[in-house]
């Protein structure tokens, strides 16, 4: 009899299908990466936050698609000009489009944010998972290593970094921008650094990374298939969080002159620029500190989402 | 325990040492020198000589060696660009405000940011729950020197209550003070006040708490013993990271209002290549950095029995 009830349960159609049912309804029915989706979308903040971003990623991307002029273009005759029609945003000091230099602005601002995670998203990779994984010297010399870049003062080391940097041949690259976007790099990477070091040497003590020595798997297949995939959580969650406050440092150096330069547009140099006419008119100021403080709202918000969607516990 | 932080003391030396060697070459790979052509009005024999003065002629670890040979003996070099004076007294008069400026907003941060949390979590859901929270959100999306422009319009140019640039000369001369004060300020502030807030939340859902409910004690000593000690011990250990962040980052809001402090002299020392000044700088504040983040591990293991060093 108990023969018949299993091959009964196993035919399609029959049990089987309310089971999967039942299952699905119970949230079994997803993978981790579905489950944590599904998680994301219910926060009603982080999907508002990741609508804005992808907005304001269009508009970087297709720029000179909807922006009513080009960033650089002056109109004489049109300084510090109010809202107008032709100019909804008004107009700069120089006369130029201000509506146009915000959507432009989204092309540095935004392209700093994503590039500087990018490059220490590297170095982090390189450090914590050589410190972790590359055996006690390694680990010694590596965590030696980011004790001397932590204890660099931040903003101050990519000041000198950039000035360094200004004078090599990555200058000629992206019109300058690739210097600013590097030096911030090279001197955020330390947390997240320590942060994979951390999980990675909790992961190798996990019952599963065992079993699968035990199983005889390769350290690269150990590495690859169990390790990276669950150190990625907070990796993302801190990529996220990490995106604001690289645009916050890149509008910092614009702002005391040092980062991107005019014409090219950013909005931490039309914050700089409006402060020149701010008696005179706020709307120069007004508009590109609305998008950066949207832009650093938005990723804050689906950090926070990521985060709970990510980790296990808060379910 | 001791020894765990003698040992972090004694690291120390050869951390700074590493930060010496590191930013020496780095201000020596940007191009151009203090005394430049163009740059100064003097001759190209002037140059020379002044080049010569401060041993600019010489291989670069020749110079190394004497700027170590003296900063052993703590002398810090002399000051390039101001001519005659040396980085020492340049550092004499410029650390006041910068110190004052890191330790005020620390203090303003911490206050403002426990008290918000606190009064946001135990009053959760009320009005004043959704202000501190508002308050936090909006504080934390605004570069500091954003926040900086909307209140100098706002209280030095319209309400001419206080002004727009210069710093204290004094205990009574307060109000330069406190619009850089804000402006610095207001971003740490609302961050403790986000984890002051998710930490009390976290620690009123424990057991110990429904046994003191139970025990029928007044919700004053409930909040006051139970609660607010147990959550303030996270913040705490965020207090070190933000003084030294708000010590040796300040330099924006220096610029921005022209206070005379530090950060304003590094920049002033990078675009000048005034070199004694950077490394002094650099050197000063990577202290401050370390010296902070082994205050705060002190801290944990004081607040926090359950930790050990060793």
């Amino acid at each position: 009899m108990a023969q018949d009830g299993l091959t009964g349960a196993t035919t399609p159609g029959t049990i089987a299908q309310p089971v999967l049912q039942e299952l699905a309804r119970a949230g079994g029915g997803r993978s981790l990466w579905g489950d944590a989706l599904h998680r994301l979308v219910q926060n009603r903040l982080a999907v508002v936050g990741a609508i804005l971003i992808t907005l304001i990623a269009l508009a970087a991307v297709f720029a000179p698609l909807i922006s009513p002029y080009p960033y650089q273009r002056i109109f004489p005759g049109q300084i510090i000009a109010g809202l107008s029609a032709s100019h909804p945003f008004g107009t700069n000091l120089a006369g130029q489009d201000t509506l146009a230099r915000v959507i432009y602005g989204a092309r540095n601002s935004l392209g700093v944010g994503v590039f500087v995670q990018f490059v220490i998203l590297v170095i982090a990779l390189v450090v914590g998972g050589g410190a972790a994984l590359g055996g006690k010297y390694a680990d010694a010399l590596l965590m030696r290593l980011t004790d001397v870049v932590y204890a660099f003062p931040d903003l101050l080391f990519v000041i000198l970094l950039q000035q360094v940097l200004a004078g090599t041949r990555l200058a000629a690259y992206m019109g300058g921008l690739f210097v600013v976007f590097f030096a911030i790099g090279l001197v955020g990477w330390v947390n997240l650094a320590r942060l994979i070091r951390g999980q990675m040497l909790s992961l190798r003590t996990t019952d599963y990374v065992i079993a699968a020595e035990a199983l005889g798997a390769t350290r690269l297949r150990i590495v690859v298939r169990h390790m990276l995939p669950n150190t990625l959580s907070p990796v993302i969650v801190a990529l996220t969080f990490g995106v604001p406050s690289a645009i916050f440092t890149e509008a910092a150096l614009s702002f005391i002159g040092i980062g991107i330069q005019p014409p090219l547009a950013d909005w931490g140099n039309m914050i700089y620029d409006g402060y020149g006419a701010v008696l005179a008119t706020p709307w120069p100021i007004f508009f590109p500190a609305l998008a950066l403080a949207i832009t650093f709202l938005s990723f804050q918000f689906l950090g926070d989402g990521l985060r709970d969607a990510l980790d296990p516990r808060t379910r | 325990m001791t020894g765990y932080f003698l040992r972090r003391l004694l690291w120390m030396i050869p951390i700074l040492w590493l930060v010496t060697v590191i930013t020496f070459l780095l201000m020596h790979a940007v191009q151009g020198g203090p005394f430049e052509a163009g740059e100064s009005k003097s001759s190209s024999a002037a140059r020379a000589a002044l080049n010569a003065k401060y041993h600019l002629d010489q291989p670069i670890w020749t110079q190394y060696g004497y700027y170590m040979r003296g900063l052993l003996q703590g002398d810090l070099g002399p000051d390039l660009v101001n001519q005659g004076s040396s980085v020492n007294s340049l550092l004499k008069q410029s650390w006041r405000p910068t110190a004052e400026l890191g330790v005020l907003t620390t203090i303003y941060a911490t206050v403002v940011g426990v008290v918000l949390g606190i009064l946001a979590a135990v009053k959760r859901n009320s009005i004043l729950d959704h202000l501190s929270v508002g308050f936090a959100t909006i504080g934390a999306s605004m570069p500091n020197f954003v926040l900086g422009i909307m209140l100098v319009l706002l209280f030095a140019v319209k309400f001419k209550i206080f002004p727009a640039v210069g710093w204290s000369h004094g205990i009574t001369d307060w109000r330069p003070v406190v619009l850089p004060v804000l402006a610095l300020g207001s971003l740490p502030a609302a961050y403790i006040a986000r984890i002051t807030r998710a930490s009390m939340l976290e620690v009123m859902g424990q057991d110990y708490i429904r046994t003191a409910r139970a025990k029928g004690l007044r919700e004053r000593v409930i909040v006051m013993r139970h609660i607010v000690r147990n959550a303030l011990i996270p913040v705490l250990t965020l207090i070190g990271p933000i003084a030294a962040g708000l010590l040796t980052g300040s330099f924006i809001i220096e610029y921005f209002f022209s206070i005379p402090g530090i950060g304003r002299a590094y920049v002033q020392a990078i675009l000048g290549r005034d070199y004694p000044m950077i490394m002094a700088t650099t050197l000063l504040y990577a202290t401050v950095i370390i010296v902070a983040n082994l205050v705060v591990d002190l801290m944990y293991a004081v607040v926090d029995p359950r930790i050990r060093y060793s």
